[in-house]
């Protein structure tokens, strides 16, 4: 567990790892089993979610076409577009901008940067741990959805949509993982990744989905990531590939970026 | 030469770090950088190090570049930084592995050793270990490589009377085996024990070298001499290497520059109740011997 930074800073997120994947998976057996009774009251809740004003119904990444009484819409609604990425965000935007920014403040890095281990294997090896710790908690996401549905004994559902469904909420977390941890690369301190992170998060949310609605130009919803994330349709259209490239794309920039401003800055200053 | 600096300058925005300092550091010598609080000592070995980029100026460790040569350096320098941070969730075993793996290995038998020596207990977690426990394992993590140079940044502070004189040992044994040791401290005394050279930095520039022999012909003490009748001022006044000199009923005051001896000669025509000398602070020793080149080039 000490053979590298990778493995070390691996082990210092065990913790939360466990309460992560436990909460996450407990929340999709939750829904699953709260399916059943949805699906009863389809006309009702079909009804009321028809009923809901335009913008509410924008903010919660709904539209209008769904059918909520079908698992994938159900999913759709309540986890996939907006609830279980901002759950994902959450946690990549605060490692992204502590693993640099915490050992600053903290001033460990004095010891762990006196060995001759370069600067940017230090943000590739912290980085590779949120990839690692973010498929540990999507994995047991799905591991919830599937025991859920086949413990109430859905029948009228693809396992294989509801993979695809998970696995792409990680090209937009790792994306706000890497905007915070850019951030602490090029300046010091936990704070503007954390601000920028979350703040960017939210904001360029509110732009994608409210942009049809108040008539926000289509360009600036395309700058938001979260236009290319489209939670709401991926269990209908599955992963759209360009999405997903220009997700990880920017991903990867920004941490080259990070290692560019890290490996050119004063440290501990 | 195992540390040269040619005009090293750093400004943090418009705050002064270091300016111009030119340092020379041979190969098997324990060189001390002295100084007070604030002078630029952490600074400067944070540029040696790299972690800080210097304004102006250049340095080589080892005969490598500071900044190009970084990460060659840093496999043969062992380091404690001036505040020392360590991992409180990790034991000091543990923490000494993750050092000792990201360095590709050592010799865990010198590393038990070390501990011992220095009457250490690996096993407990860093946050339980006092403030002097923390600095054993700083010290253990800088020596367990065997470098070739190391870099101390004020290594003593919290160290108890014992495990210090158990550290001057290493240091010593360091030197022997060839290792060369830049130590800061802001401690006279403990730079004349144990340093060969000594470098005086005082607010940002680098005011004198000297060997530790012509330091301590320098060295300034406080001295308050008790008499049982009133003091006897007049003898002491026209005394060489003796100023301030102040008296309060039985009570001499006096400073007294180099050695002690015409001051302790005078005092025994007399009856001498008691004698006090107080271990001499840096600033006084800047202001008398270095005041003017301080000034000339501040």
């Amino acid at each position: 567990m000490f053979r590298n930074i990778f493995f070390k800073t691996l082990r210092d997120m065990r913790v939360s790892l466990f309460w992560w994947t436990l909460g996450m998976g407990l929340m999709s057996l939750y829904m699953m089993t709260f399916y059943p009774t949805i699906q009863e009251s389809s006309a009702e809740l079909q009804e009321y979610v028809d009923n809901l004003p335009d913008s509410m119904m924008a903010l919660f990444g709904g539209q209008d076409t769904i059918d909520v009484s079908s698992i994938e819409g159900f999913l759709s609604m309540e986890l996939f577009s907006f609830f279980y990425p901002f759950m994902t965000v959450v946690f990549a935007v605060m490692y992204g901008a502590g693993f640099i920014g915490r050992e600053e403040e903290d001033g460990t890095l004095d010891v762990l940067l006196c060995t001759p281990i370069p600067r940017w294997r230090v943000i590739l090896d912290k980085f590779a741990a949120l990839v690692v710790f973010t498929l540990g908690v999507l994995a047991a996401t799905y591991a919830g959805l599937i025991i859920g549905g086949v413990a109430v004994g859905i029948d009228d559902w693809d396992p294989g949509i509801l993979l695809v469904g998970t696995l792409n909420m990680l090209p937009i977390t790792l994306f706000f993982g890497a905007l915070a941890l850019c951030l602490t690369g090029i300046k010091g301190g936990r704070g503007l990744g954390l601000g920028v992170g979350f703040g960017f998060a939210a904001g360029s949310y509110l732009i994608f989905s409210l942009g049809e609605l108040a008539d926000i130009p289509r360009w600036l919803q395309q700058l938001s990531p979260w236009y290319y994330y489209r939670g709401i349709d991926v269990l209908y259209d599955g992963m759209q590939a360009g999405n997903v490239a220009l997700l990880l794309g920017l991903t990867a920039v920004l941490v080259a970026l990070g290692i560019w401003g890290f490996e050119r800055r004063d440290v501990g200053v | 030469m195992i540390i040269q600096t040619e005009g090293l300058t750093k400004y943090y925005g418009k705050a002064r770090g270091i300016i111009d300092v030119d340092l020379l550091v041979m190969e098997g010598q324990i060189f001390g950088f002295l100084g007070p609080n604030g002078a630029g000592k952490s600074t400067t070995i944070r540029t040696l190090l790299d972690f800080i980029r210097p304004t102006r100026g250049r340095a080589t460790v080892l005969g490598l570049d500071s900044h190009r040569d970084m990460l060659k350096i840093h496999a043969r320098v062992g380091f404690v930084p001036g505040e020392l941070a360590l991992y409180p969730k990790l034991t000091g075993e543990q923490f000494l592995h993750y050092m000792a793996n990201l360095r590709g290995g050592v010799d865990w038998e010198f590393v038990r050793e070390l501990a011992d020596r220095l009457d250490f207990e690996l096993e407990r977690k860093i946050k339980s270990y006092s403030s002097g426990n923390k600095q054993k394992l700083g010290l253990i993590q800088a020596f367990m490589h065997k470098p070739e140079l190391l870099i101390l940044d004020e290594p003593t502070g919290g160290l108890d009377p014992l495990v210090r004189q158990e550290f001057y040992a290493l240091l010593k044994e360091a030197k022997q085996a060839g290792q060369t040791v830049f130590l800061s401290s802001h401690n006279l005394p403990e730079v004349e024990r144990v340093c060969d050279r000594v470098g005086i930095i005082r607010e940002g520039r680098l005011i004198a070298v000297e060997e530790v022999a012509a330091l301590k012909s320098k060295a300034l003490r406080h001295l308050v001499i008790v008499f049982d009748g009133p003091a006897p001022v007049q003898d002491f006044i026209n005394l060489p290497d003796v100023r301030d000199v102040s008296a309060v009923n039985s009570h001499l005051r006096c400073t007294v520059a180099g050695t002690l001896d015409a001051v302790v000669k005078q005092a025994a025509r007399h009856t001498v109740v008691n004698m006090i000398s107080e271990e001499p602070n840096l600033e006084d020793i800047f202001l008398t011997f270095y005041g003017k080149e301080a000034n000339h080039v501040s």
